[in-house]
C-alpha cells in the first residue's frame, strides 16, 4: 500500500486546520451557508435532511486494518454505531455534528486519512477496481496511476471551483470493475512496447438526468502527457461547460453540444499552451510510488491448498473468491449484502472485525468495491476456510458477490435531501425476496441497483435491472430500467414503462427475472438475452 | 475592449491582499481591462499579452473560470499583473495565486463582512504547498520561492 511520508502528512494536518478555521466562522456567523457551502462540500460535508453526512475519502479504495479500525470508531463515537460505504469506494457518516467535525478530521489524519474533494464541484475521489494488484486478469497496477492523480487533484487550485463534480477512474484490467466508462474521464491504463504505462482516455461518461457512456477521446498516451493532457482537457471544460443549469453542467453535456471533435480541437490548442515544465517531475513521482506498491506486492506460495471445508464454504468462495494473480494466494470480498441488510452499510463492530481479520489472514489491507462490498485481497489458500467461519461469526459470510440480491442503492430519502424518494426499504425487501430465490435456484448473476433519485448515485442506469424512486403525485413511484451494465460493455437501460409502487417492486422484479430464465439460451447472462429479444418480452411479462 | 474605465475602478474604497498576505488600502490599480468569463474567448488570447494589468472578474464564489483564465495567460507568456475582483471569499485567495494571481481587489463592503482579521489570515490557514504547482506570476514567484512537493521529493528547484 501507498504509505504517507512528512509532505503527505503535512498536507492533511494543514487541510485539516484550514478547514477547522473555516467551521468556526460558519459557527460564528462570518462566513454564510452559501459561501460556506463550497467549502464544506469539497471537505466532504453535506447538510442532509436530519443531520450534517460527512464522507470521508479512501483513495481507489485502498484501506490498511489500522485505518478501518479508526473508521469503526467514528461510526461508534460520532454516527449511530454503523457507516455506510458507498459506490465511490468511500465511507459517509449520516449523523455527524458540524461542531464534531473538525475533530473526526483530525481522527482521520491521524491515520493519513481525510475528507478533501469527497464532494463539490471539483475533482472527486480517483476510483479504481477493488481488486487492483492482484486480479488475475491484471496487466498494469492501477493504484499508483490513482495515487498519481490524487496528489495532482488535492486541492488543485485551478479546478476546485468546476461547473460540475468530475469523477476519475482508472483501469488496468481486460475487464472493468470500476464502471470506468460511467466517468467523466476513464483511464485505462495499458504496458507500450517498451513496457511503460500508458493510457487510452475516455471522456464525458456519467450518469444523472442525463446518462451517457464515455466516449474515446485519445488512445496510447504516454505517462508523461498524462498531466498535461488532463490539465488542458479541465481547463476547456473549466471555461467552456455550462454554469446556467446544475443538470448541463457537466462535460458530458459540453461533449454532447460541443461534439468530440471540436472538444478535441480545443484540447489540442490548450495543450500547445500548457507549461510541460511544471509537469517534469510526474514521471519520477509514478515511479516512487509504483515502488511502493511492488514492495507490498507478496512473493508466490508454494504449499498452498483450498480447504476441501463444506458446501457452504464452497460456494461461499466460489461466488465470492476472484482468481488471483500470485499462486497461493485468493482475494475474497466480503458481501456487506446480507439478507435484508442496508446495502452498503457496516457497524463500528463490524469494521473492527474486518480489520482484525485482514491483519490475521490479508496482510492488513482491505478493498471497498465500487459494489459496495469489502475486499480481503491477500488470503493464503490454506486459511480461506478459517476465514470463513470468522466472517460467518460476525454475519459477514453472504455468498453472494456478483449475484441479484448484491444490491448497489443509494441512502435514499432516509437521509438525502436530494432524493425523491426512499431505496433503503426497496432494497431491503428485494434482499429478502431475492436471496430467497437465490437459496432456491442457486446464483443468479444479474445486476440490481437502486437510486432515489434522478441523480443516479445508486447507479441505476449501469444496471440490469435498474430501479429508479421518484415522486409523482406525492406518493413514491418506481421506475424500472432493462439491460444496463457498467462493464467494459457499458450501457444505459431503457426505461421499460410506467412506474410501479413500492408493494409491487419485489413481484415486478421476479416477473422480470422469471421471463429472462425463460428466454434464455445457453449460457448467455441477462444483457446477452435483453440485447437479443429486446424490451417488449419483460414489457407484456409484467403490464399484463 | 474594457467594460469598465480605469477611473470607475479607481473610484471604489478597496483593499488589496497581496501574494504575500498582506492586506492593506493603497490607491486602486491601474488595469488596462476588465476582464469577464463570458467575454474572454471573444477577446482573444493575442490581443492581451502586451497589457500590463489585467483585472479577473469572479462573477460569483462558485464561479472559477477566472482561475482558468489566469492559468491559461500565464502559460501564454503573460508577465504583465493579474488581478482579482469581485465576488471573492478568503478562502479562495491561495486558489489565486496558486493559479498565477499577483493580488485581489477587495471592496470594502466584502472585507468588512468576512471581518478583516480572515482575510489577514487569508494566505496563513491554508495549505501553501502544492503537490504540482504551476507557474506563478513572475513578481510573486521569487517571494513565495518554495518548491512543490514533488520538487522537494525529487529535488528538483522551483
Amino acid at each position: 500500500m501507498y504509505a504517507y511520508d512528512q509532505y503527505d502528512q503535512a498536507f492533511v494536518e494543514q487541510r485539516a486546520a484550514e478547514f477547522r478555521e473555516q467551521i468556526e466562522r460558519r459557527l460564528s456567523g462570518a462566513l454564510s451557508e452559501d459561501e460556506f457551502k463550497p467549502l464544506r462540500l469539497q471537505n466532504g460535508l453535506y447538510l442532509q435532511l436530519h443531520a450534517y453526512m460527512l464522507r470521508v475519502a479512501i483513495p481507489y479504495g485502498a484501506l490498511n486494518a489500522r485505518q478501518l479500525r479508526v473508521l469503526g470508531d467514528l461510526a461508534d463515537r460520532y454516527d449511530k454505531g454503523y457507516g455506510h460505504f458507498t459506490t465511490r469506494q468511500n465511507i459517509q457518516y449520516n449523523w455527524t455534528k458540524l461542531s464534531d467535525v473538525a475533530d473526526m478530521i483530525d481522527a482521520l489524519a491521524s491515520v493519513q486519512m481525510h475528507a478533501i474533494q469527497t464532494s463539490g464541484n471539483c475533482i472527486r475521489n480517483v476510483t479504481t477496481d477493488a481488486y487492483a494488484g492482484v486480479a488475475g486478469d491484471e496487466w498494469l497496477d492501477p493504484r499508483p496511476s490513482a495515487e498519481l492523480l490524487r496528489q495532482w487533484s488535492s486541492l488543485h487550485p485551478e479546478f476546485a471551483f468546476l461547473p460540475r463534480k468530475f469523477k476519475i477512474a482508472v483501469l488496468g484490467a481486460a475487464q472493468d470493475r470500476a464502471a470506468m466508462k460511467f466517468h467523466d474521464i476513464g483511464l485505462w491504463a495499458k504496458l507500450d512496447a517498451d513496457g511503460q504505462p500508458q493510457y487510452d482516455i475516455w471522456v464525458g461518461g456519467g450518469q444523472g438526468r442525463t446518462p451517457r457512456v464515455a466516449r474515446l477521446f485519445q488512445e496510447a498516451v504516454p505517462l508523461a502527457d498524462l498531466l498535461p493532457t488532463l490539465d488542458a482537457m479541465l481547463r476547456v471544460y473549466n471555461l467552456a461547460g455550462r454554469r446556467d443549469n446544475k443538470y448541463k453542467a457537466r462535460i458530458k453535456i459540453l461533449i454532447d453540444e460541443m461534439g468530440i471533435e471540436p472538444y478535441r480541437l480545443a484540447v489540442v490548442e490548450e495543450l500547445a499552451r500548457v507549461d510541460r515544465d511544471a509537469f517534469a517531475t510526474a514521471v519520477g513521482e509514478y515511479q516512487r510510488i509504483a515502488a511502493q506498491f511492488e514492495t507490498a506486492q507478496r512473493p508466490a506460495l508454494q504449499g498452498q491448498k483450498v480447504p476441501e471445508g463444506s458446501p457452504e464454504f464452497r460456494a461461499w468462495l466460489q461466488q465470492n473468491g476472484l482468481t488471483h494473480k500470485v499462486n497461493g494466494y485468493a482475494a475474497v470480498s466480503v458481501s456487506l449484502k446480507t439478507k435484508g441488510a442496508i446495502p452498503g452499510d457496516a457497524s463500528g463492530a463490524q469494521m473492527r472485525a474486518v480489520a482484525d481479520l485482514a491483519e490475521r489472514y490479508s496482510a492488513g489491507e482491505i478493498r471497498v468495491s465500487h459494489r459496495q462490498n469489502l475486499v480481503l485481497p491477500w488470503v493464503k489458500l490454506n486459511d480461506l476456510e478459517t476465514l470463513y467461519h470468522a466472517l460467518l461469526e460476525q454475519d459477514l459470510a453472504e455468498a453472494n458477490v456478483g449475484l441479484v440480491s448484491d444490491i448497489i442503492a443509494c441512502p435514499g430519502l432516509d437521509y438525502c435531501a436530494l432524493a425523491t424518494a426512499r431505496s433503503i426499504p426497496v432494497a431491503q425487501a428485494l434482499s429478502l425476496r431475492l436471496r430467497e430465490r437465490e437459496r432456491r435456484q442457486g446464483p443468479i448473476e444479474a445486476s440490481l441497483n437502486i437510486s432515489g433519485c434522478i441523480n443516479a448515485c445508486g447507479h441505476h442506469h449501469a444496471a440490469n435491472i435498474g430501479i429508479l424512486g421518484l415522486n409523482r403525485s406525492e406518493s413514491e413511484t418506481y421506475q424500472i430500467s432493462l439491460g444496463g451494465r457498467a462493464d467494459e460493455g457499458a450501457k444505459v437501460g431503457d426505461i421499460l414503462g410506467p412506474g410501479f409502487s413500492q408493494d409491487q417492486v419485489p413481484d415486478v422484479v421476479e416477473t422480470l427475472l422469471d421471463t429472462w430464465q425463460s428466454l434464455r439460451e445457453d449460457g448467455e447472462d441477462f444483457s446477452q438475452t435483453y440485447d437479443r429479444v429486446g424490451k417488449q418480452p419483460f414489457k407484456e411479462a409484467v403490464y399484463v | 475592449m474594457s467594460d469598465l474605465s480605469v477611473n470607475e475602478t479607481s473610484s471604489l474604497l478597496g483593499w488589496r491582499l497581496d501574494a504575500s498576505g498582506a492586506l492593506s488600502q493603497p490607491p486602486a490599480p491601474t488595469l488596462d481591462l476588465l476582464l469577464e468569463p463570458d467575454a474572454a474567448e471573444d477577446l482573444g488570447l493575442d490581443n492581451l499579452l502586451h497589457l500590463s494589468a489585467i483585472g479577473l472578474v469572479f462573477k460569483t464564489p462558485h464561479d472559477g473560470r477566472s482561475f482558468s483564465l489566469a492559468r491559461r495567460l500565464r502559460n501564454a507568456g503573460f508577465q504583465g499583473q493579474l488581478i482579482g475582483l469581485g465576488r471573492l471569499m478568503p478562502d479562495q485567495a491561495r486558489h489565486s495565486v496558486q493559479s498565477g494571481l499577483d493580488a485581489l481587489w477587495l471592496e470594502d463592503d466584502l472585507v468588512q463582512r468576512h471581518g478583516i482579521r480572515a482575510w489577514q489570515n487569508a494566505l496563513n490557514v491554508v495549505v501553501g504547498s502544492l503537490y504540482n504547482q504551476q507557474r506563478l506570476s513572475a513578481e510573486v514567484a521569487p517571494r513565495l520561492a518554495a518548491p512543490d512537493i514533488w520538487r522537494r521529493r525529487h529535488n528538483k528547484a522551483a
